[in-house]
């Protein structure tokens, strides 16, 4: 399927000649939901606002297997200074972690890169003094939220992301509940996430 | 810590850019080109005449603290700073009683 990319991107993939390296940025969520951003680069990348780090890694080619293998992707990592190291003992190898990769050009670090996205999870992983080698694997569909909202009457469904973007909330409360009277006291109801007028009483499943 | 000051002036100093280009040629003739990284890191390769023994020592203990994988700051004639590490080990020679021989001293930056 082809990829929707901006004009910008499409202009900068297509030169022969290219001005600007094309690089690999890495956000690993580990479990204890500590965020590592890292960019195979030799210097560090300032992308959607956050700096990615300059470490060294490779990717390896994506599997694609006719004999019913799972797809996915080897990524190594350097393990010479041990950086890594305290993640994977502590973490169990850091398996099930979420790895997005995103590559991006460093000329054009402000364009939409959501389709040069893919996330992973990790597999299995291996280290040694100089390689912590992952084993990426699909992400397991069964775990995935389904259906995507949860249609009530008295919960907003972007109470897991207050002040995101659906939400957009930026006053100085700190939580929220999720309820009506939540959102009016923060005057920000025209953002609400519930549904007021299904019935508050019962529930119904649809499809 | 940064490379020592020694009694001598340098020979020469070479500077050399990695070259971080990716290219595929194409039977066309004309081929496709890209860099891999934003910054183009530099080898600076520093040679010596003789040194006499106090600065032979100064070098060897330097190399000794930051090794082949401590990076340090050297600074060239013209008051420019590179912060560089040591690409191999020092290898010299006694040309006569006192004074000492290196091989050029490669570094690399970081």
């Amino acid at each position: 399927m082809p990829k929707d990319l901006s004009l910008n991107l499409i202009a900068a993939k297509n030169e022969l000649n290219q001005d600007d390296p094309w690089l690999a940025l890495l956000d690993i969520v580990l479990p204890d939901a500590t965020h590592l951003r890292l960019v195979n680069n030799t210097e560090n990348i300032t992308f959607g606002g956050n700096v990615y780090t300059a470490f060294p890694f490779s990717l390896g080619v994506n599997k694609y297997e006719s004999n019913s293998t799972i797809p996915g992707m080897i990524l190594e990592m350097s393990n010479v200074t041990g950086a890594l190291q305290q993640y994977l003992e502590f973490l169990d190898g850091a398996v099930d972690s979420d790895i997005t990769i995103t590559i991006v050009n460093a000329g054009l670090l402000t364009e939409d890169y959501s389709e040069l996205q893919i996330t992973f999870k990790v597999i299995s992983t291996t280290v040694t003094s100089t390689w912590a080698t992952f084993n990426l694997g699909a992400p397991n569909p069964l775990r995935q939220r389904y259906p995507l909202y949860v249609y009530l009457a008295s919960m907003c469904n972007w109470v897991s992301n207050y002040k995101g973007v659906e939400c957009a909330y930026t006053g100085g409360l700190g939580t929220c509940g999720g309820t009506w009277d939540d959102c009016e006291a923060r005057g920000n109801t025209a953002r609400y996430g519930g549904f007021k007028g299904l019935n508050q009483e019962g529930f119904k499943l649809a499809k | 810590m940064a490379f020592p000051t020694l009694s001598r002036y340098p020979l020469g100093v070479e500077f050399s850019r990695e070259d971080s280009t990716i290219s595929t040629p194409l039977e066309a003739g004309y081929e496709n080109r890209r860099p891999r990284h934003t910054r183009i890191r530099k080898t600076i390769n520093v040679e010596y005449d003789l040194l006499p023994t106090g600065d032979k020592n100064a070098l060897l203990a330097h190399q000794d603290i930051v090794q082949q994988s401590t990076s340090f700051v050297y600074t060239d004639s013209n008051n420019v700073e590179y912060t560089v590490y040591y690409i191999t080990p020092f290898r010299f020679v006694e040309v006569y009683k006192g004074w000492w021989k290196f091989d050029v001293i490669s570094m690399r930056e970081v």
